[in-house]
């Protein structure tokens, strides 16, 4: 069973040729009178978007490795960032940051998750991930899918 | 070591259930062993492995506690580094250092080792490193061809597609795909029978690159439910594909090669061929990691599925687990440790598992001089295995001075709120704080059990004024005393039963709750369930609709699915997948109900006079008017015949994609109540004995 909990959401963009004039109407009454166009904006497309349905923070034991990952992760790659300052390969610090910890003793551990798996009948089990794992492993999929793509950005919410 | 016995996948998981219990917390080797070329008894070490079953969940015992790890894929694999892979596979294959084809029989066996990343990629460890552009339209929207390559094959592409793009994408595997491993694999026959000098690194590749490949087309075939499409295609284009190699050692040893660039273009016949056949706007894609076939599919005027060719280098000294994120949708999908030994024994060999320390040894092979192999191997997916220095294991009884896991996990679930919360699992000391809790009696943890389970005991219980534990577990059919613990705790923090110490004793709270489940009074049950606290805690998270509250703050995140069921049976709450807990404590009256049903109707049939899913308008009651899935059964036909409404309804095959939307139900059997858990988009739910996959709705006279 899954449930809506927002913890890690990751998009891939990148600049979108724009192949038509395109005007931005803001809503409302007025929007007629003061549109905006293309040339004024940079538009960017998504190319992937990911979001894992557990908590990939709850294998880290200690507070200060969450703290130091998410600023790699969550305020490295924030949307308020401008994209050109969040590009793929900025990615890498944030992987071998992981790497360190996962690897270090004691420093994070298997969970057991929210998902579950029918073993018989009713009963279910729930999967257990080492979810710091899973999920460098998943990034360092999506920086070698990206990291050579021209202008992509990476953001994560 | 035993004698080779022919094992399934789940008779070699009990066995190494019982070899990681021996070798718990010690260092297990994991390598892998071609016996030909080889040196004798010589195996290729590729890292560690490590276990992580975690603690016994209530109603299993300890052997299927590492079982259900083994077969989930809870664990760690520490690849070796690949410097020392190619090191040992030199000093393995006896290549010395003046070999005068040094350099040639190094690069062999660097491909023969590629093979390890491509065991770990067909079976989902990693993932194949896809083109960006061709990343971005999936998952696939629309049904789509992907032509596979051998490469494609052999190096975990085709896999990747079925794993997660199936069933939006479509597998065809041109013959020239199966000719080309079948070219392989009698190369590698005629190297295993008579094996000249100078020839073990081309013999390691063409083993890895023949039966992998084999094996993911029979995976494919005999281990999934993908439709795969078979072109035709003439003998006569296959004709000149194969000719004696040129190189020295492929000459001397007799050995065929296929001519590449005709292989390719056969592959590239086949996409096309295909794309004649099939409607104009329907995508194909080559899927390949050769560049060559690429660029020309592109020349061509048609979409390649281009991935990058995987090295070693791609998992050398990485920590790959068994439990991983889908790359499209963030769930977790499980790797089971014997499909990756499974893989790694077909590809090389033999693959083992070794515990030094406590000299226990487990390995499964594919091949070998006394080992037969029969259709019915691959059609079942049996190999060959053997062990030594482990017995049989049976499970190992937890006698009651231990704390048992249940409890540890019942007081360590509190969670703390707040962004820098650390993990539970990882808490220093947990066994001491259980002490604690267990000492005060307070009951604010959450629990883990079987709702089937909890029913039989609250009828054993129904029955007698007390039962003894051993009653109690034979009501529930468990083992070891440590398994009734989440039940008792469960029961006992509702008042349900006192006493717990010796004998479970029951109260008029649980004569009232059976008294309510046999009647189907599903109100009266949950006022009954509300008096848990626990289970009242996990209520109030839903009603305030805060899906984090519900997470992170009411119950333990591994009791959260008993928790659904025991409101979904109540018909407190219902689950859709893939977005939240919804509260349903709506009861509206027939007319109040018709609107209801109306208006969701309406929202899904954009006021047009179509049949709408079933299962669909089922859980639009759920999410915007909170009224349960058994509530709006009932309520539908009372509101038929008040005349408030009309429905009619129709049966179809059911759509797929949504199987995981499942909903516990509380029915009535013998006179006894039974759970059942029913898909709610099959339309058998809605109208007993009749199909109703879909739904239309009228207003009535009144």
């Amino acid at each position: 069973m899954s449930i809506e909990v927002k913890r890690f959401r990751l998009s891939v963009w990148r600049p979108a040729p724009v192949t038509r004039n395109l005007m931005l109407i803001p809503a409302g009454p007025a929007g007629s009178q003061s549109g905006l166009k293309h040339s004024e904006f940079d538009f960017h497309e998504q190319m992937y978007a990911w979001e894992p349905r557990e908590d990939v923070w709850l294998s880290l034991r200690e507070a200060e490795d969450q703290r130091k990952l998410r600023q790699l992760l969550v305020e490295a790659f924030s949307p308020d960032v401008p994209p050109d300052q969040r590009p793929i390969s900025k990615l890498a610090d944030a992987l071998e940051a992981i790497s360190e910890i996962v690897k270090a003793e004691g420093k994070s551990d298997w969970a057991d998750n929210e998902e579950t798996v029918e073993a018989s009948g009713d009963e279910t089990i729930n999967f257990r991930s080492h979810g710091m794992l899973a999920l460098h492993n998943h990034l360092s999929w999506v920086y070698e899918t990206f990291r050579a793509m021209p202008g992509a950005s990476l953001m994560i919410r | 070591m035993n004698a080779y016995k022919l094992s399934s996948k789940g008779e070699a998981a009990a066995r190494l259930a019982a070899f990681f219990a021996l070798a718990e917390n010690a260092e297990v080797r994991i390598a892998i062993q071609e016996d030909k070329c080889f040196k004798e008894n010589a195996w290729m070490e590729l890292g560690t492995l490590a276990l992580r079953p975690g603690d016994a969940e209530p109603g299993y015992d300890r052997a299927a506690n590492f079982r259900v790890a083994v077969e989930h894929g809870f664990y760690e694999w520490h690849c070796t580094i690949e410097d020392q892979l190619v090191t040992q596979g030199r000093e393995l294959l006896s290549i010395p250092d003046d070999d005068p084809k040094l350099e040639e029989q190094k690069a062999k066996l660097c491909r023969g080792l590629d093979g390890v990343a491509h065991c770990a990629c067909r079976v989902g460890l990693v993932h194949p490193v896809i083109d960006a552009g061709s990343i971005s339209s999936m998952p696939f929207r629309t049904p789509t061809t992907v032509v596979a390559d051998t490469s494609a094959i052999v190096q975990g592409g085709l896999d990747f597609v079925v794993r997660f793009l199936y069933p939006m994408a479509r597998i065809k595997i041109p013959a020239i795909a199966h000719m080309e491993l079948l070219n392989a694999t009698d190369n590698f026959f005629s190297l295993r029978r008579k094996l000249q000098k100078g020839a073990n690194a081309r013999m390691f590749l063409e083993h890895a690159f023949s039966q992998g490949g084999q094996r993911a087309l029979l995976r494919l075939e005999l281990q999934t439910d993908t439709e795969i499409e078979r072109g035709r295609l003439g003998a006569d284009p296959l004709r000149g594909v194969v000719q004696v190699g040129s190189d020295a050692e492929d000459r001397s040893l007799n050995l065929s090669v296929v001519q590449r660039s005709f292989a390719d273009r056969l592959i590239f016949e086949t996409a096309r061929q295909h794309m004649a056949q099939s409607n104009q706007d329907h995508p194909v894609a080559v899927m390949t990691c050769d560049q060559g076939l690429a660029r020309m599919t592109i020349a061509e005027g048609m979409q390649p599925l281009f991935f990058e060719a995987l090295k070693t280098e791609r998992i050398a000294g990485r920590i790959l687990t068994g439990t991983q994120f889908h790359p499209f949708t963030g769930r977790i999908y499980a790797v089971p440790l014997t499909a990756f030994l499974w893989e790694l024994a077909v590809s090389y060999g033999t693959a083992s598992l070794r515990c030094e320390t406590k000299e226990a040894r487990f390995e499964v092979s594919a091949i070998g001089f006394d080992l037969p192999w029969k259709p019915y191997h691959a059609r079942e997916d049996l190999l060959w295995t053997r062990d030594s220095g482990f017995p049989e294991f049976t499970g190992q009884k937890q006698g009651p001075e231990k704390v048992s896991a249940p409890l540890i996990r019942a007081t360590e679930e509190k969670v703390e709120a707040g962004t820098e919360r650390i993990s539970k699992q990882a808490r220093p000391s947990p066994m001491q704080a259980s002490m604690d809790k267990r000492k005060s009696r307070e009951y604010s943890g959450s629990y883990k059990f079987s709702p089937t389970r909890l029913l039989k005991l609250i009828e054993a219980l129904a029955d007698r004024v007390t039962l003894s534990p051993s009653d109690a577990l034979a009501a529930l059919d468990l083992k070891s005393k440590s398994q009734l613990e989440d039940y008792r705790n469960f029961l006992t923090s509702g008042n349900f039963i006192k006493g717990a110490e010796v004998a479970l004793v029951k109260t008029s709270a649980l004569d009232d709750l059976w008294k309510a489940l046999t009647i189907g009074d599903h109100s009266g049950a949950a006022a009954l369930m509300l008096t848990v606290p626990s289970f009242r805690r996990f209520m109030d998270a839903v009603a305030s609709g805060n899906a984090s509250e519900v997470h992170n703050e009411s119950v333990g995140q591994r009791s959260l699915s008993t928790y659904i069921a025991l409101a979904e049976l109540v018909t407190l709450a219902m689950a859709i997948p893939d977005e939240r807990i919804y509260a349903t404590s709506s009861n509206p009256k027939p007319a109040e109900f018709a609107e209801f049903a109306l208006k969701a109707y309406s929202t899904l049939s954009h006021g047009a006079e179509d049949y709408v899913l079933t299962g669909t308008w089922l859980e639009v009651l759920v999410r915007d008017f909170g009224v349960h899935p058994v509530v709006s059964k009932n309520r539908l036909e009372e509101a038929q015949v008040a005349g408030h409404l009309q429905r009619y309804t129709e049966g179809s095959t059911p759509e797929t994609g949504y199987g995981r939307h499942r909903l516990y139900l509380l029915e009535m059997k013998n006179g006894r109540p039974i759970i059942r858990r029913i898909a709610l988009f099959e339309g058998d739910f809605l109208i007993p004995g009749k199909s109703s996959v879909s739904i239309r709705l009228t207003r009535g006279s009144k």
